[in-house]
């Protein structure tokens, strides 16, 4: 007999459509408009971390995309004001406790913000949705580190990270590159120690992980990039957008190089993402937030199967 | 032997690591969400039975482990070797005591068990959960001790010593949990 019903219960069901409801509500009192953009479309990230679904076509094969980020900032460029979006995103092999390949995502951009306004912003939404999640702290990447390992950003050389890696049980450390090795160690020994009770805010990533944020003006050797955990589950990315043409085309052209140097697909650079920031996208910041997780966080944690109607083996 | 990919990876599967055979016990994805992608496993070693935790970069793959789990009659023990046989294919493997470990204590000729074979020896032998034995020698009960649970030793027909409720007697049959070596209950024949 196959299980035709759904994953989640009735009462996880009806708190998921509070959860969208306090998150429409918020943006509209906030004055966000509500947006949506295509979810196939013929270019996806070169990120060489996010495996995109590819969509076989009679004419042109388009992607599941994997976050609204491009299209939106397409928007933001034409002069769309301050915007959010809930959508389905999608990423290829990501299935586990905490990760299903079709997942809820709540995108939003505000013009004219910085980091400390965005995680603010971030902040009064999460405490907007639900009163279970109260902050805990706010800490940089370099101290976060501190914390948890005594070191800093400057004394993690190749030595250091496989050491500590080792020491944690990675297998693999030989054919870690420095950044892969980092990913670990952070995820291994740091966010693993961050508090159950309340959320901690993690901002000033080392420039190498900026992805799409633009680096830190006093501090350069970071980004303007915050996520925000519940221990070591991961609620929110946000950036302050980088917004210069040339350093995202030179950013996008090295995860290509990443790609190909590990065997992965190649995948185009979409052209016009990059004509949207040349014609000038606004300063602002963007933030992506997993709904799914915040139902996960509220709910002690259980895992992502149990949140969504249906999960990748019985959708 | 087949080398296995961790999108293959769950509880169960065999592998080998550092020269040992390693079954999955758990097996975790984890992935920041920009960061590189990976498998958290605790992997018990079949040879001392240790549970360790390790990390797999998602993607890799691993040697399997020519391990298989058979169940066997075990036949006889001359001393220093135990002797079992496939019921399928009549086929004869000796175990050492290492290879044993505790089951020795539980196992009485022509039982069942199950016999783990690495590279087609055995590795190790557990015995069935229940087993039913003869004691062989236990004192009677205190007549007018009924205190609440009140054990005593009992030694059974292969040698090994459990303690059993003041009211079993010496030749009677009793049924054992051979994961906690507790007496369970007694077999009326």
């Amino acid at each position: 007999m196959q299980q035709w019903q759904p994953c989640s219960s009735l009462e996880l069901i009806k708190q998921r459509a509070l959860l969208l409801t306090r998150a429409r509500d918020f943006f509209h009192n906030n004055n966000v408009l509500e947006v949506e953009t295509p979810l196939l479309a013929a270019h996806t990230v070169t990120e060489p971390n996010i495996e995109s679904i590819r969509v076989a076509l009679p004419d042109n094969d388009k992607y599941l995309q994997t976050s609204p980020e491009y299209a939106m900032k397409r928007l933001l460029a034409a002069g769309v004001p301050d915007c959010y979006q809930i959508c389905k995103a999608f990423r290829l092999h990501e299935n586990g406790t905490q990760h299903n390949s079709e997942f809820t995502l709540l995108e939003w951009y505000r013009l004219d913000y910085d980091l400390q306004q965005i995680i603010q912003d971030t902040l009064n939404l999460l405490r907007h949705m639900s009163d279970l999640l109260p902050l805990h702290t706010i800490i940089s990447y370099q101290q976060a580190l501190h914390d948890a390992l005594g070191i800093s950003l400057a004394d993690l050389s190749r030595a250091c990270l496989i050491e500590h890696a080792q020491a944690h049980g990675m297998v693999s450390s030989d054919q870690l590159s420095d950044a892969q090795l980092c990913d670990f160690v952070f995820a291994k020994c740091v966010t693993a120690h961050f508090s159950a009770e309340g959320l901690t805010v993690v901002y000033g990533y080392p420039a190498s992980q900026a992805a799409l944020a633009q680096l830190n003006t006093d501090a350069p050797a970071t980004a303007d990039r915050f996520e925000v955990f519940l221990q070591n589950l991961e609620l929110a990315n946000g950036y302050v957008e980088l917004t210069d043409p040339v350093a995202q085309l030179a950013r996008l052209q090295k995860e290509q190089a990443q790609r190909a140097a590990m065997g992965l697909p190649e995948v185009q650079i979409d052209q016009r993402l990059q004509a949207a920031l040349a014609a000038g996208l606004p300063p602002c910041a963007g933030v992506a937030l997993g709904l799914d997780r915040v139902l996960m966080a509220v709910n002690e944690n259980l895992d992502i199967g149990q949140v969504v109607s249906f999960d990748w083996h019985h959708a | 032997m087949a080398n296995y990919g961790t999108n293959e990876f769950k509880s169960g599967l065999k592998i080998m690591l550092d020269g040992d055979p390693y079954t999955i016990v758990e097996n975790e994805f984890v992935k920041p969400g920009k960061g590189q992608a990976f498998n958290r496993v605790k992997i018990r070693n079949l040879k001392t039975g240790r549970v360790v935790d390790r990390t797999f970069k998602s993607g890799d793959s691993v040697e399997g482990a020519d391990v298989m789990e058979v169940d066997m009659q075990y036949l006889y023990s001359d001393g220093e070797q135990w002797h079992f046989m496939d019921p399928n294919t009549f086929e004869q493997h000796a175990a050492d005591e290492t290879a044993l470990g505790d089951a020795s204590q539980w196992l009485k000729e022509q039982d069942i068990c199950v016999v783990t074979l690495y590279n087609g020896a055995p590795l190790s032998v557990t015995a069935p959960n229940f087993v039913e034995l003869k004691i062989s020698q236990s004192d009677p009960g205190i007549k007018g001790d009924t205190a609440q649970g009140a054990t005593k030793p009992a030694t059974l027909e292969t040698g090994a010593v459990v303690k059993v409720p003041l009211f079993v007697e010496e030749g009677e049959i009793i049924r054992i949990d051979t994961r906690t070596g507790e007496y369970a209950s007694r077999v009326k024949e």
